[in-house]
C-alpha cells in the first residue's frame, strides 16, 4: 500500500526534527551539568592562583597556562604544515594514483586513536630526540595529531573555489602561485580556518598524547621544555584520582569557556575578514 | 578569402590537430584572423569552437589529457614553441568567458587585478588605468562613484562589461570572446555588441557564439565548425548569404544545429 506523501512528508519532518532536538538537548544537558557544578568554583582567584596540595585546593593557573602553551605551539607548527600540503595537493598536483593514496593516508591518520600520537610523541620525541616531557615533546605530537584534519578540511575548501575564478586569474595572466595567493586562498580561508579551529579545539581537549608527551607537571613552565599539564588532563587526573571533585568540575567549567571563546573568536574574525573583502 | 594577405594575419593556425587522451576533438585546423577585426566562430554544440578558441590563450594547457599539434602563430611566432612565456601570452591574448565571472572582491579591485599580478605598481598609475579601461568598457559614468562597492552586486550586463574593463587593463591585443552574451537579456546584449564594435578599433577580437544574428551582426570573418572540422571560413557577408558549403547553408538557415 502507498502511503500519500503528505503523511511521508509529515513522517520524515518529525523523525528529522526529533533527530535534532535530541542531539540539541543532549549537547545542552552536557553543558548545563558541567556549568552548574563549575560555574560556582570559577573565580578570578581560581584562575590565576598556583594548585596546592596536588590540586586538592588552590587554582589552575600553571594548568590554564600549559592549556594556551600546547595548542598554540601545535598550530603553529600543524597549520603552515597542513594548509602548504594541502595547497601542494589540490593546485600543483594532477590528481594520480600518488595524490590518491596521500588523501588515504592522511584519512587513516585523522582516524588513529590519539593514544597512538601519544605512544608515537612518547618515543620519538620524548625518548629518542630527548626533548623530554616537555611542552615541546607535546605541541609536536598534538601538530601531528591535528595534522590531518587541517590538511583535509583545507584540501576541501581550496577545492571548493570556483574553477572559473581560476581560470579568469590565468586568462589575465596571473602565474599558478599568483592565483593561489590572490585569489584562492583568500575564497578558501573561511574553510581553512575551520579546519584550524577544529584542529586547535582538539588539541586544547587531548588528554592521552598530553600525559604522554608534555607530562603533568603542577609547576609553571619557565621554557619549551619543561614539563606542563592541561585543563583536560588535570581534570583527568582530578576526578580519577579523586582528588576534588570541586576542582575538577571547575577546571571542566574553564575547559568549555576557553573552547567556545576559542570558537567565537575565530568565527568573529573570519566574519570581518568576508565582510571586509566584499 | 583571397584578398587576405598573409603576412598581415594576427593569427594564423596552421593544421592543428587537438585530442582529448583518444578522442580528436579539432581536425587539421587552418585558418585566419585578421587584426582588428572581428572573426566569430560558430557552429552547433560540440563543434569544437569553444575548443578552438582556447587554443589560442593555452587555455587547454589546464585540461588534463589534451594534446594539440600543429601551430599557433601570433604576430608569426609559434605560441606552442617552447620558449613561449606562458604568461606573457595570456595577458596579450586575453579572454571574456560566457558567464560574467569578477572576483568577489570591489569594482577596483577586480579592474586592477591583472595589473597587480604583473607587478605594475604605483596607485595613481592603477587609478588611471582603472579609470582608462573603465571608459573603454562603457562603465566609467556609472560606477565611478561607486568603485570600492562589490562587483558581485552588479547587474550581469555590467558584470561582464567589469570583466572585459578588467581585461582592458592589462592591455591585450586579442580579445577571445567565448559566448559572452549568452547570459545576458537582448538589451544587455546589444549593449556588449554596440561595445565589440568600438573596441574593434584597438583589438583583434576573436567570438566564439551561439547566436547567429550575433555573428552576422558584429563580425567581419565567420568560420563555421561542424564536429571538430573547418568546413567554411569567409568574409560574413558571404557566409550568411551565399555559402559555398550545403552544410554551412543548412546550419545558417536553422536546418540542423
Amino acid at each position: 500500500m502507498r502511503v500519500s506523501p503528505k503523511y511521508t512528508q509529515i513522517g520524515a519532518v518529525t523523525i528529522l526534527g526529533a533527530a535534532t532536538a535530541f542531539t540539541v538537548a543532549i549537547l545542552i544537558f552536557i553543558i548545563i551539568f558541567v556549568l552548574e557544578k563549575g560555574l560556582p568554583v570559577l573565580s578570578f582567584n581560581f584562575l590565576f592562583t598556583n594548585p596546592s596540595d596536588m590540586g586538592r585546593s588552590g587554582g589552575i593557573l600553571p594548568i590554564l597556562i600549559g592549556t594556551v602553551l600546547l595548542p598554540v605551539l601545535a598550530i603553529i607548527v600543524a597549520a603552515p604544515l597542513g594548509i602548504c600540503t594541502s595547497v601542494y595537493l589540490v593546485e600543483f598536483t594532477l590528481e594520480s594514483r600518488v595524490t590518491r593514496l596521500i588523501r588515504f593516508g592522511t584519512d587513516c591518520l585523522a582516524g588513529v586513536p590519539s593514544i597512538i600520537f601519544g605512544l608515537f610523541g612518547f618515543i620519538f620525541f620524548v625518548t629518542i630526540l630527548g626533548m623530554g616531557w616537555s611542552i615541546m615533546s607535546g605541541g609536536l605530537s598534538l601538530a601531528l595529531m591535528i595534522l590531518p584534519t587541517i590538511i583535509r578540511t583545507s584540501e576541501e575548501a581550496i577545492r571548493a573555489v570556483p574553477k572559473a575564478y581560476r581560470e579568469v586569474s590565468f586568462s589575465l595572466g596571473a602565474s599558478r602561485w599568483q592565483t593561489v595567493r590572490k585569489v584562492v586562498l583568500p575564497n578558501a580561508l573561511p574553510g581553512v580556518v575551520t579546519g584550524v579551529v577544529l584542529g586547535i579545539g582538539r588539541s586544547i581537549e587531548e588528554t592521552a598524547v598530553v600525559i604522554f608527551t608534555a607530562g603533568s607537571s603542577l609547576l609553571i613552565p619557565t621554557s619549551l621544555f619543561d614539563s606542563t599539564r592541561t585543563m583536560a588532563v588535570h581534570f583527568y587526573i582530578l576526578a580519577r584520582e579523586g582528588l576534588s571533585m570541586e576542582n575538577a568540575y571547575g577546571t571542566a567549567a574553564s575547559l568549555i569557556i576557553a573552547v567556545l571563546i576559542v570558537n567565537l573568536t575565530a568565527y568573529w574574525m573570519m566574519h570581518r575578514f568576508i565582510a571586509k573583502r566584499n | 578569402m583571397e584578398d587576405m594577405n598573409k603576412t598581415n594575419d594576427k593569427i594564423e593556425i596552421k593544421n592543428l590537430d587537438l585530442f582529448y587522451g583518444q578522442f580528436q576533438a579539432l581536425q587539421s585546423i587552418s585558418m585566419t584572423m585578421k587584426p582588428k577585426l572581428i572573426t566569430a566562430l560558430i557552429g552547433p554544440s560540440g563543434c569544437g569552437k569553444s575548443t578552438l578558441l582556447r587554443c589560442l590563450n593555452r587555455m587547454n594547457d589546464l585540461i588534463r589529457g589534451v594534446r594539440i599539434t600543429g601551430q599557433v602563430m601570433l604576430d608569426g611566432k609559434d605560441i606552442y614553441s617552447s620558449d613561449t612565456e606562458i604568461t606573457e601570452l595570456r595577458k596579450r591574448v586575453g579572454m571574456v568567458f560566457q558567464r560574467p565571472n569578477p572576483f568577489p572582491l570591489s569594482i577596483y579591485d577586480n579592474v586592477v587585478y591583472g595589473l597587480r599580478v604583473a607587478g605594475i605598481k604605483g596607485k595613481n598609475q592603477h587609478d588611471e588605468i582603472a579609470e582608462k579601461s573603465l571608459r573603454s568598457a562603457w562603465l566609467w559614468d556609472q560606477l565611478k562613484d561607486k568603485l570600492h562597492h562589490p562587483a558581485l552586486q552588479l547587474p550581469l550586463d555590467q558584470q561582464q562589461r567589469l570583466c572585459i574593463a578588467r581585461l582592458l587593463a592589462v592591455k591585450p591585443e586579442v580579445i577571445l570572446m567565448d559566448e559572452p552574451c549568452s547570459t545576458l537579456d537582448p538589451i544587455s546584449t546589444s549593449k556588449i555588441e554596440d561595445l565589440m564594435h568600438e573596441l574593434k578599433k584597438d583589438y583583434t577580437i576573436v567570438i566564439v557564439t551561439h547566436n547567429m544574428q550575433q555573428a552576422s551582426r558584429v563580425s567581419d570573418y565567420t568560420a563555421f565548425y561542424y564536429i571538430g572540422n573547418l568546413i567554411e571560413f569567409a568574409d560574413t557577408k558571404k557566409i550568411f548569404t551565399a555559402p559555398d558549403k550545403k552544410q554551412t547553408e543548412d546550419y545558417i538557415s536553422g536546418r540542423f544545429g
